[in-house]
C-alpha cells in the first residue's frame, strides 16, 4: 500500500474520536510513535502556529463599542485606517453613537449623522487634549470676596454671574462668542439674592425675602414659593426638581418642589449640609460630614479632630430611607460641604467642600468626585494627585478631563498672573497652558473655575468687586457647520 | 441516590464538546445565565447544557468565578460595575487574562454569553488596553490585520482623520 493513500484514513480515524478524552488519548498515542527527528519537526510547527487575530474584527458590534468605550475618541478614527472592517466597525453607528452619548449624556444621534459624530468627536477630542477653539472675556461686579454662594454655576451653553452686592442675578448665553448675551433677573424688591442652583432646564435663587424664583432657563415660566427663615441654607435644582434645606425651629428639613405641579413637600429631616436630589429614579442623597453644628451655623463643623468623615444617605421623595454610605478622610479637618457641580453625564459630581487654614480669609476649596450610580465616592484619578481622594483648590473636571487654575506672583513688575492650564486626562499629567492674564498684584484675588464638556469658565477678581470672566470654548462655532 | 447535602451544592455543566463540569453552585451563578436558568427550571440535579462554550474556555471561565466567588452581586440595570475601575485591571484579572489572543477572545464571548458582566468587562478592558496609543501600522502587528486599503484610499482615510492624531 502507498504510504499517502493511508493519511485520508489516519485523519478519520481522528475525527472519529467524538470526545476531548478520546481525542487526548488518540494524540497521546500518535506523538508515542514520533521520532527525535519528527518531534523537532512538531515543535517547529507549534511555534509557529500564530495565535495572533483579530479579536476586533470579530467580535459583535455591540462588544466592540465597550472595547472601545475604554480608548480614547480619537482613536475611533485614527484608527480607520488598519483596514476595511476596522473603519466599517469604528464608523458604524452602534459603537460611535455609542461612546459619543457616553459624554454626551442627552443627545441622541441618528442614523446618517456621520458628519455631525465626527463634529462632536472633534470637540471632545479637543477638550481631552486642551486645545480650545476660541476665547472670550467678560467683566462685571463681582458679590464680595468669594463666589461661595455659586457652586454651581455652569450648565450646557449658560453661565450665571451674581453681582451687585448679590442683588443682580447675570443669565449669560455663552453660544454666540462675538457678543455674549445678558439677562438680568432680580428679586420682587431688589433683595440680597442669598444662593442660586441650576439644572439643565431651570434656574433658582432664593432670596432674603424668604422666597425662592424659579423659571426656565430662558427665563420663562417665572414662578416663585416662599418658606419658612432659614429654609435656603442649601438649594439643588435637578430636571424640573427643587430641592432646598434648612433649619427650622433647631430641626433638619427638606423641601421639594415641583416645577411642573408648582406644588412642594417637605421631607426627611437628616442633617443637612449637601443634597443631591435626582429626579429620575425620586431619590434624593444627603451628605453631611461628622460633628456639625445645628441651629444656625449649619455650614461649620468642629474643627477638633484631625480626621473627619462625610456621612451620606439616600431617601426617596417619600422620605424613606433607602441606602448610607460614610467615606473616612485622614488628614481633613473641619469640612464644610457646599454642594455640587456635575463632572459628566453619567452621574459623576463633584462634591466641594471648604478646608478652613490658619488664616481664617483663607479657606481651601477641595472637591470629591461621588458617583450616583454607584452611590459612593470615586477616586476621580487627577492626573496630578493620583491615588488621592479629593483633588484641591482650583481643579476642576469634567468626565477624565481636568483644568487648574493658578494665580503667580511675578517679580518683574507690579504685575501677576493668572493661568489656566489643562493638567491632561486621568493618570496621565500633561500641562497644556491654556490663557495667562495679567493683573495688578495688589486686591485680594480670587478665582472660581467651572469646567463643561464645552466650556471651561474662569472668573477671577482684579480688586474686590470687580471681575472678569474668561470663556474657553471647546466647540467648533455652531455658524460654521457647514465648512470642510 | 439521593443527593447528600454536599452534592446539593454542586452543578454540572455540560460543554459545547461534550464535558461534563461540576462545580459548586455559588461559583457557577456568578454567570446570570445560569443563575436565572437555575432559578427557573429549579435545581433536579440535571447537567445543565452550555452549547456555546467548550471545555477549555468553560474551565477558564470557571476559574475565574472561583476566584469571584464572594464578590458582591452585579447589578444589572446599569454599567456601574464596569465604571468603578475607569482603566485599572485587578492584579490577579490581569494575571488571568496573560492567554493568547484566540482565548481571550472566546473568554469574552463567553462572558458575553454566560452573562458574566465583571468578566466581560476585563475583557474588553484587556483588548482596549492592546489598543491604547498604538498606530494603524501597530494595531495591524498586534493582531496580525492584513491591510486591504490601497495607498490612496489609506492616505484618503488618513487626511480625513488628520485631527485625531495630535495627542
Amino acid at each position: 500500500m502507498e504510504t499517502l493513500d493511508v493519511i485520508p484514513d489516519i485523519v478519520q480515524a481522528f475525527r472519529q474520536c467524538q470526545t476531548n478524552r478520546s481525542r487526548a488519548e488518540a494524540l497521546e498515542a500518535l506523538t508515542a510513535e514520533l521520532t527525535p527527528a519528527e518531534w523537532r519537526a512538531l515543535s517547529a510547527k507549534l511555534n509557529g502556529r500564530d495565535f495572533r487575530f483579530d479579536i476586533v474584527g470579530a467580535l459583535p458590534v455591540e462588544l466592540v463599542a465597550s472595547i472601545f468605550a475604554h480608548v480614547d475618541v480619537g482613536a475611533l478614527f485614527r484608527l480607520q485606517c488598519v483596514s476595511k472592517c476596522w473603519r466599517s466597525l469604528l464608523c458604524s453607528p452602534d459603537v460611535l453613537y455609542e461612546i459619543l452619548q457616553a459624554w454626551d449624556g442627552t443627545t441622541t444621534y441618528r442614523r446618517g449623522d456621520y458628519a455631525l459624530c465626527q463634529r462632536k468627536a472633534r470637540d471632545i477630542h479637543r477638550f481631552r487634549i486642551g486645545v480650545y477653539e476660541d476665547y472670550t472675556t467678560f467683566e462685571g461686579r463681582t458679590p464680595g470676596f468669594r463666589f461661595d454662594n455659586l457652586v454651581d454655576a455652569l450648565v450646557k451653553d449658560t453661565f450665571i454671574w451674581l453681582e451687585n452686592g448679590s442683588r443682580t442675578l447675570n443669565v449669560y448665553d455663552l453660544r454666540n462668542r462675538t457678543g455674549i448675551k445678558k439677562r438680568q433677573l432680580y428679586g420682587d424688591g431688589h433683595e440680597r439674592i442669598l444662593i442660586v442652583a441650576l439644572s439643565e432646564e431651570l434656574i433658582a435663587f432664593a432670596t432674603s425675602f424668604n422666597t425662592c424664583h424659579v423659571m426656565k432657563l430662558d427665563g420663562s415660566h417665572r414662578t416663585k414659593f416662599k418658606l419658612a427663615p432659614g429654609m435656603f441654607q442649601q438649594l439643588a435644582c435637578r430636571s424640573r426638581t427643587v430641592v432646598c434645606g434648612g433649619f427650622v425651629n433647631d430641626s433638619a428639613v427638606i423641601y421639594l418642589w415641583d416645577f411642573d405641579t408648582q406644588k412642594g413637600t417637605s421631607c426627611v429631616d437628616p442633617r443637612t449640609l449637601a443634597i443631591l436630589p435626582d429626579p429620575h429614579t425620586q431619590t434624593i442623597t444627603v451628605f453631611a460630614s461628622d460633628r456639625c453644628h445645628k441651629g444656625v451655623n449649619l455650614l461649620k463643623c468642629k474643627h477638633t479632630e484631625s480626621a473627619c468623615s462625610i456621612d451620606y444617605s439616600r431617601f426617596s421623595f417619600n422620605g424613606e430611607r433607602i441606602q448610607d454610605g460614610t467615606l473616612c478622610l485622614s488628614g481633613l479637618s473641619g469640612l464644610s460641604l457646599r454642594g455640587f457641580r456635575p463632572a459628566g453625564y453619567q452621574g459623576q459630581f463633584a462634591l466641594l467642600a471648604l478646608k478652613p487654614a490658619p488664616q481664617i480669609f483663607d479657606l481651601v476649596t477641595i472637591s470629591f468626585q461621588f458617583d450616583e450610580q454607584l452611590h459612593e465616592f470615586t477616586n476621580p484619578n487627577c492626573p496630578k494627585l493620583s491615588s488621592c481622594m479629593w483633588v484641591k483648590e482650583n481643579i476642576s473636571w469634567w468626565n477624565d478631563t481636568f483644568f487648574q487654575a493658578q494665580f503667580m506672583d511675578r517679580d518683574i513688575d507690579a504685575l501677576g498672573g493668572i493661568y489656566l492650564a489643562h493638567i491632561g486626562t486621568s493618570g496621565a499629567y500633561n500641562v497644556t497652558p491654556q490663557i495667562e492674564y495679567r493683573v495688578p498684584r495688589h486686591g485680594g484675588l480670587v478665582t472660581s473655575l467651572f469646567v463643561n464638556d464645552k466650556f471651561a469658565v474662569l472668573m477671577s477678581s482684579k480688586e474686590i468687586a470687580e471681575g472678569t470672566c474668561h470663556v474657553l470654548s471647546y466647540e467648533e462655532p455652531i455658524f460654521h457647520s457647514k465648512d470642510p | 441516590m439521593a443527593a447528600t447535602s454536599a452534592d446539593a451544592k454542586k452543578v454540572t455543566l455540560t460543554t459545547s464538546d461534550n464535558a461534563d463540569l461540576t462545580v459548586e453552585r455559588e461559583v457557577a451563578e456568578r454567570s446570570i445565565l445560569i443563575k436565572n436558568l437555575l432559578e427557573d427550571i429549579g435545581d433536579n440535579g440535571d447537567a445543565i447544557p452550555i452549547p456555546n462554550v467548550n471545555e477549555a474556555v468553560m474551565k477558564k471561565v470557571l476559574e475565574w468565578c472561583e476566584q469571584h466567588r464572594k464578590d458582591p452581586p452585579a447589578s444589572q440595570d446599569d454599567d456601574a460595575d464596569s465604571r468603578k475601575k475607569s482603566t485599572d485591571i485587578d492584579e490577579w484579572d490581569q494575571k488571568f487574562m496573560q492567554v493568547d489572543q484566540e482565548m481571550l477572545f472566546e473568554i469574552i464571548l463567553a462572558a458575553n454569553y454566560l452573562d458574566i458582566k465583571a468578566l466581560l468587562d476585563v475583557g474588553c478592558k484587556t483588548v482596549a488596553n492592546m489598543i491604547k496609543g498604538k498606530s494603524p501600522d501597530e494595531i495591524r502587528k498586534t493582531f496580525n490585520i492584513q491591510n486591504d486599503f490601497t495607498p490612496e484610499e489609506e492616505d484618503q482615510i488618513r487626511r480625513e482623520n488628520e485631527w485625531a492624531e495630535d495627542r
